[in-house]
């Protein structure tokens, strides 16, 4: 088993929901308390396990504001594994969550420092390593009503752009969705082969084509109206019988549309 | 990335301390500069371990739990800190072994105390390889991620090493013009390699805000890290600030390796070539503060992947 989020960036609207629900539900879980410094003072900080980030991309006119919501990505060559000199970092080999021990950890931020992500924060007062357990403590719990085991940040959503499940598993709703919205893992060029995935944002509305005089477009799948460049998307969409991807009745648009030029949907 | 007084002080006294040791067991084995006395003998020994045992004290420092620090050698097979402490650990006791005949009255070297003497040796080298290696193995810091990193720990702890065990060897009465010659040229190595590791630093690092966001369609710039007050992942990792609110940070490069690395290795020359012992002890002197200087350097200016995030 590969449990891990799959984020929707196209849905995400940044905000921060996921980021208290998180601190909400650790704060008294197995990780908890999640400390807050000077709470009441200037300058409020402490322990969060998911946090936030809002990018702009492209050069404004021609920008669009996303948010890039963070937590540990249970990577399957973790690196925080390998550099912990205690153990007190292990990766569960049943279903690859990414754990601290906080008995075992010595608080030496070795960890911190390899996980090229930023996800794990020292806890001060209580001297230990916290990071995200995917609510280990609420996914396994079976007095929870089915729906609810599923992390805090999942639940908390409210545009469900988090997503829960197996990513091992390819029938499973993560893995349909990395499979069709073509989701990606964060730097993958530093190894740490991140289980989380993000997908990709759709193209914004102003470059579409003009779509007024196409018969053909309410027959096409969500995927296909979402998807990027469409390569390897149509023999997916025609084996689950979709429409066709490139209806007949469509045109080729007489002048591309000039706002986001490398945003090409239809060719 | 945050420097902890303690980290740097930790990593340049027992670089120089392991570095001194290993070069004096090779003195005295092969007699470099005339055979070591007892006397000799035990203040070098004393110091050695001194400066080591200050180091690895200083090294628990930084760990909320300092208590359990023993804990840190439960994973020998993967992680290099481990390693670290598991050879740190293991020093102590073999160098034990290489004394203990001299303290019951002196010997000749036979193949027995040869062989713990070496190994004294060995793993006084494989402890600051290991320290290098921390820092040398995190993906995450790629100005880090050099092979020259754990190769300059090492040149730069014997050749400190080496200007320490000048002035003992000219304290003790012996001719110190082999060692200061071989801490001469391990200095100017160390000198040329720790210039080669800045330039290297600018290599062109393989993340970038694409693909710490996978957005491809155009120039890719953080708005706003989602928090207002001070993090922990703020202090901790990116002090790359401190780094910028230095102006002359730039200067300090060339300072450690001009100053720190190179002139003591001239100075040692003259030393070698029959110049006074009071230019060694400049040397030291010099050694001591380019260390401190470029291991602070090394982690105030090191960049990690998060500043992608923030
Ligand atoms: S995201 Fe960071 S903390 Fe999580 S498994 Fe990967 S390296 Fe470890
Ligand atoms: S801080 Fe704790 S969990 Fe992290 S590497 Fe050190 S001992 Fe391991």
């Amino acid at each position: 088993m590969k449990l891990g989020l799959v984020i929707d960036l196209d849905t995400c609207v940044g905000c921060h929901a996921c980021a208290v629900a998180c601190k909400q539900w650790n704060s008294s879980g197995i990780s908890g308390p999640l400390t807050d410094y000077h709470p009441y003072g200037d300058q409020p900080g402490g322990v969060w396990l998911n946090r936030v980030r809002h990018y702009e991309e492209g050069v404004y006119p021609n920008s669009k504001t996303v948010n890039l919501p963070l937590s540990c990505m249970h990577c399957e060559q973790p690196p925080c594994v390998d550099v912990c000199p205690t153990g007190a970092s292990y990766k569960r080999e049943s279903d690859g969550v990414v754990l601290v021990d906080g008995e075992r950890c010595i608080g030496c931020n070795y960890c911190a420092w390899a996980c090229p992500y930023g996800t794990r924060e020292l806890d001060t007062a209580s001297g230990t390593m916290k990071k995200c357990t995917l609510c280990i403590d609420r996914i396994y719990d079976t007095r929870l009503p089915e729906a609810e085991r599923t992390p805090a940040c999942v639940l908390s959503c409210p545009t469900r752009a988090r997503h829960f499940g197996d990513l091992d598993d390819p029938d499973s709703t993560v893995a349909e969705l990395v499979r069709e919205r073509r989701g990606y893992p964060l730097l993958p060029e530093l190894g740490c082969v991140p289980v989380n995935r993000y997908l990709p944002l759709r193209p914004s509305a102003a470059s579409r084509p003009s779509l007024e005089h196409e018969p053909g477009r309410d027959e096409l799948s969500p995927a296909q109206r979402s998807s990027g460049p469409a390569t390897g998307q149509e023999g997916a969409a025609a084996e689950r019988g979709g429409a066709p991807a490139r209806s007949p009745h469509r045109q080729q648009p007489a002048q591309p549309p000039s706002q986001w030029p490398n945003r090409r949907i239809y060719r | 990335m945050h420097a902890p007084l303690s980290v740097i002080l930790f990593t340049v006294l027992s670089g120089a301390g392991f570095g001194f040791v290993a070069l004096f067991v090779l003195a005295d084995l092969f007699a470099i500069g005339g055979p070591v006395e007892r006397g000799e003998l035990l203040v070098a020994a004393l110091l050695g371990l001194l400066i080591i045992t200050a180091g690895l004290l200083l090294s628990t420092g930084h760990l909320t739990k300092p208590r359990d620090g023993w804990r840190a050698l439960a994973r020998v097979r993967s992680s290099w800190l481990s390693r670290e402490a598991v050879c740190a650990g293991l020093f102590f006791p073999v160098a034990a072994l290489y004394l203990l005949p001299y303290l019951m009255g002196g010997v000749e070297h036979t193949a027995w105390t040869a062989f713990w003497a070496l190994l004294t040796a060995l793993l006084a080298v494989a402890t600051v390889v290991t320290t290098g290696m921390i820092y040398g193995c995190v993906r995450a810091v790629h100005d880090w991620q050099q092979s020259l990193t754990p190769v300059n720990f090492v040149l730069i702890g014997l050749g400190s090493g080496a200007v320490l065990l000048t002035v003992v060897r000219a304290g003790a009465g012996a001719d110190p013009a082999p060692i200061a010659a071989l801490g001469a040229t391990l200095l100017a190595v160390a000198a040329a390699s720790k210039a080669a590791w800045f330039s290297w630093r600018h290599r062109p690092a393989g993340s970038t805000p694409a693909t710490a966001t996978g957005l491809t369609q155009g120039v890719v710039r953080l708005h706003d890290s989602g928090h207002s007050g001070p993090t922990f992942l703020d202090h901790e990792l990116q002090s790359d600030q401190i780094a910028k609110r230095h102006p002359a940070v730039a200067y300090y490069r060339w300072l450690v390796v001009g100053a720190g690395l190179a002139l003591p290795a001239l100075l040692l020359a003259a030393v070698a070539a029959g110049a006074g012992t009071l230019w060694a002890v400049l040397a030291l002197a010099l050694v001591g503060g380019g260390a401190v200087l470029e291991r602070w350097l090394f982690f105030a200016e090191a960049r990690h992947t998060i500043r992608l995030y923030y």
